[in-house]
């Protein structure tokens, strides 16, 4: 198919607008109206949106793709693939410690798998000892530095990143935390961690790592998206920050919306977090937070993991799980989020955090359309669906809201339920 | 009685009453006595939980007729029965054999005798506590359907039942009923 | 007798608060009946004939897995050993790998230990059908039949063996040492109080758990204190680790404050009972002289009932096809 067939997305309500049809051609939208699938060219294909809700294609932050070399936990068309199934158009790619993006030469490679804006590592390999070289990464088209979920334990070193990388323009997203309260923590500690007879991580080491960064933004002036809160407390420290005018941004994971500390019950790595669940007072607040408008944008926080790597003990597997597929009827069913504040979240929360415009269905913006379905009752696979992956903590889950479509530049990518993304 | 299943036990008719009981008892001890020649190396073994009263009974009344004090030990043979982790079955009751079996003539006592593998078991348990110059067995009731080659020695009755019948056997008498549920 | 009959006995023996009271105290009533058979000469019985069980002990301890091993054979199953020490644990191998290879032998039973806790939970999902996985101590989580035959010495001290009614109500139990890392401790707890004694703890502040909500427990950083009140002392172990991560400042400062010296068997009261789960650090718990001269020390009495506690525990499992739980 090619970009030049029509494609009307029929019989839906579109986000923002009101009933109506919407009319794509050439890579954006042509057309917004009722009754519009009458008129349209031969050869054009019309998707039924009945009942359905038509929103912007959802954005994700910090994805972990897997990378060169991480094939065995995800591949370039995987992650395609269950992106688009997810109603994902669009991800900033996150360098890890298993496959940095931290040189030039890193980011060339980088781009022949991952078609979207990447985020280079904030100091060489993520070891957190010397600067990843900005300037040069800067000119090779890199805007965002991360710290690839290893936080950097040193102030003096994080303060000279973001000083070196403001000057250039660039901006920061980073977790927050105090990695030498808890050492060696793998849960969060209280009374869960205490039955379980597994090392805790307090509260505090990430409302002290979110003040500590917080200060270090007001000494450099960098622009620092905070990435994956967790705790209450760290949410309000933040959403204060941004009221006295420091420019930072927060986004919350969708697993600390879903699960709390007592799902460790069960020793299952599929809920071991960085950071780590919560208890579940603090997961009700975060929701309460999040409706309340005091986090910027909920995200997937896909890290795909071996079968090998989650069949280790509690305490030596890595955490993670994968979420693109889940995340928007994760947000919906399972955490209550109404649909349309759902896709803001998950939409043009993250577009204004990378410093887009809000996006608008209108004549002339982009094709980047997903059709969300929020009465379909599907079931998670035991495979994970799409990801290379199956680590995930909702195998066999039965979820309300399905996302029907996805059209991504013009492009269907996901036609009534079935991926159509195929490899490049 | 070892129900299999569980349940109530509903009776139908009685088979013997208490007096009747108490002269089959005096039967047997004094056979015991006539076979052994005396009670000199006899050991009386209850098996639990069915035979211990009646083991209780018949080695008072050895005592009565003969003089002498028979030394009586108990033993549960849950832990030797072939049907292990066939049906449930758990240890109730306790294992406690004073002496040296050794050289002794035991008389192994039980309520009823149905399939014989109690007593397979029971045969089986007590080469653990030495090795006995011979076993007898004592019943009360002998309900025939056996499914080795075990046979009683002394009996106080021969009653042929069916299969699914259930045989109690209690201080007031021995009674035939079934199980309901 | 038909095959129609299902065994429906208990799976899995993963922690002691799974099982619950019930349960706890069906097994301890078990147990008499294998220490019964423990003191015969030939100290066998056919039970188990037939079954074979595994131990698979990640974490190294002679002493538990041949007590396990000893259980095992008195109850004259076949016993496959595996340790990570004798090197028969591949280190390349993944757990899950591991496990399905020892079962494709044919085993019916796993005692696993490991340093990291919840694995013989993982385990017992991957096992197959029929399969049961006995907790061996699994990291600072469970050792369900330490606390089994901790509680199962007691009431044997007490009232002479576990019958119907034996229990340990209104007996004070303080367990001393380092309950933050003692999966000992957490099983203790849990038998004992489900035996009907009232339990404290008693450490300092950063050798407990971070939070004892929930827990049957008081809580005291005086041992002097409550010395004299107390029916049994329980000591746990405190591992010289502990001072590399900053939660004592040296061990002198712990022995002094918790250390069962000879000054503080003498505040002990009349009757009062020591136990330990072994190996005893002399010189810190407890010294050589009260070890060796205080006449209430049970722990001899401890090792032997652990035979016979896993007796009960594995004949429960394998053998009664009775659903106590």
């Amino acid at each position: 198919m090619s970009d030049s067939t029509q494609i009307v997305l029929s019989g839906g309500t579109v986000h923002g607008v009101g009933p109506a049809d919407v009319v794509i051609g050439d890579g954006v939208v042509a057309a917004v109206g009722p009754d519009l699938a009458a008129g349209a060219r031969d050869g054009a294909v019309v998707l039924d949106a009945t009942g359905c809700l038509v929103a912007p294609g959802l954005i994700d932050l910090l994805t972990d793709t897997g990378g060169p070399g991480q094939q065995e936990r995800e591949t370039p068309t995987a992650i395609r693939r269950a992106a688009a199934a997810g109603g994902y158009t669009s991800m900033l790619v996150t360098s890890t410690a298993a496959a940095p993006i931290d040189s030039p030469a890193a980011v060339a490679e980088r781009r022949e798998v991952d078609a979207g804006p990447l985020a280079g590592a904030l100091t060489v390999g993520h070891r957190n000892l010397e600067l990843a070289p900005m300037r040069m990464m800067v000119e090779a088209g890199i805007s965002w530095f991360t710290d690839g979920g290893v936080v950097v334990p040193s102030a003096d070193l994080l303060r000279h990143a973001l000083e070196y990388g403001t000057a250039l323009g660039a901006r920061f997203a980073l977790r927050a935390d105090l990695v030498d309260l808890g050492a060696g923590g793998v849960m969060h500690e209280g009374v869960w961690s205490s039955r379980l007879g597994l090392p805790g991580r307090p509260e505090a080491a990430e409302v002290l790592g979110v003040q500590r960064l917080l200060a270090l933004v007001e000494l450099t002036g960098a622009r620092v998206h905070v990435h994956t809160l967790s705790s209450p407390a760290a949410v309000q420290l933040v959403a204060q920050a941004r009221r006295t005018g420091l420019a930072v941004t927060a986004d919350v994971g969708i697993n600390h919306l879903l699960f709390s500390d007592e799902d460790c019950a069960g020793y299952d790595p599929c809920h071991r977090f960085e950071p780590p669940l919560r208890p579940a007072a603090d997961r009700e607040a975060l929701r309460q937070a999040v409706l309340d408008g005091l986090v910027d944008a909920v995200v997937a926080d896909h890290v795909p993991c071996t079968p090998q790597d989650k069949e280790l003990p509690f305490d030596q597997a890595p955490p993670g799980c994968i979420g693109l597929e889940t995340t928007l009827a994760a947000l919906v069913d399972g955490c209550g989020m109404p649909l349309e504040r759902a896709v803001d979240l998950l939409g043009n929360g993250p577009a204004r955090v990378l410093g887009q415009q809000a996006r608008a269905i209108t004549v002339g913006a982009p094709a980047d359309l997903v059709v969300i379905d929020p009465t379909a009752q599907w079931e998670v696979p035991h495979d994970g669906g799409h990801s290379c992956s199956s680590n995930t903590a909702l195998v066999g889950r039965s979820l309300r809201s399905r996302v029907r479509h996805t059209v991504n530049g013009g492009r269907i990518t996901l036609d009534d339920t079935t991926v159509t993304e195929g490899a490049r | 009685m070892t129900p299999p299943y569980g349940g109530v036990f509903v009776a139908r008719s009685t088979v013997m009453d208490a007096a009747q009981v108490q002269r089959a008892l005096t039967r047997i001890s004094h056979e015991i006595i006539e076979r052994n020649r005396g009670l000199e190396d006899v050991a009386v073994v209850a098996l639990q939980t069915g035979g211990v009263e009646i083991a209780r009974r018949i080695a008072h009344l050895l005592f009565e007729i003969d003089g002498v004090d028979v030394p009586v030990g108990t033993l549960d043979v849950a832990l030797y029965r072939d049907d292990i982790g066939l049906r449930p079955v758990m240890p109730e009751a306790a294992t406690d054999i004073p002496v040296d079996l050794t050289g002794k003539v035991v008389v192994l006592v039980d309520d009823v005798l149905f399939t014989g593998r109690t007593i397979r078991a029971a045969l089986d348990a007590l080469t653990d506590f030495g090795r006995p110059r011979a076993v007898q067995l004592a019943v009360v009731i002998d309900r025939g359907h056996r499914e080795l080659p075990i046979r009683p020695d002394y009996v106080g009755k021969n009653l042929p039942t069916r299969r699914d019948e259930v045989v109690d056997v209690n201080p007031e008498g021995v009674l035939l009923g079934e199980m309901r549920k | 007798m038909t095959a129609a009959f299902e065994p429906q006995g208990p799976r899995h023996l993963l922690s002691l608060e799974d099982i619950g009271p019930d349960a706890i105290t069906e097994i301890l009533r078990l147990t008499d009946r294998f220490v019964e058979v423990n003191e015969r000469s030939i100290p066998r019985v056919p039970a188990l004939r037939g079954k074979t069980i595994a131990t698979c002990f990640f974490e190294d301890s002679t002493r538990t897995r041949m007590s396990f091993e000893t259980a095992a054979k008195r109850l004259s199953a076949e016993v496959l050993n595996f340790s990570a020490g004798s090197s028969s644990l591949s280190k390349g191998e993944s757990l899950r790998d591991t496990i399905e290879t020892i079962g494709a032998m044919g085993v019916d039973a796993f005692v696993v230990r490991h340093r990291s806790s919840g694995v013989p939970e993982q385990i017992s999902r991957w096992v197959g059908e029929g399969v049961s996985v006995l907790n061996g101590g699994d990291g600072w989580h469970s050792h369900p039949t330490q606390g089994l035959l901790d509680a199962y010495t007691l009431v044997e001290h007490l009232h002479g063996g576990a019958g119907t009614g034996h229990r340990l109500d209104g007996v004070r139990i303080g367990i001393v040492g380092d309950v933050r890392h003692s999966r000992v401790a957490r099983s203790d707890v849990t038998a004992f109080a489900a035996m009907g004694a009232q339990v404290t703890l008693i450490a300092p502040s950063t050798l407990l758990p971070a939070s004892l909500e929930g827990w049957p427990v008081e809580v005291t950083h005086d041992f002097d204190a409550i010395l004299p009140d107390l029916d049994v002392i329980a000591l746990l172990r405190v591992q010289r680790e502990r001072l590399a991560d900053g939660l004592l400042p040296t061990m002198q400062d712990y022995v002094e404050g918790y250390g069962l010296d000879a000054r503080r068997a003498d505040l002990m009261g009349q009757g009062t009972v020591i136990i330990h789960p072994g190996p005893v650090v002399r010189g810190i718990e407890v010294t050589s002289e009260v070890l060796e001269t205080h006449p209430r020390v049970l722990v001899q009495r401890q090792v032997a009932n652990g035979v016979a506690v896993r007796m009960a525990v594995l004949f429960w499992l394998l053998g009664s096809g009775v659903d106590i739980t």
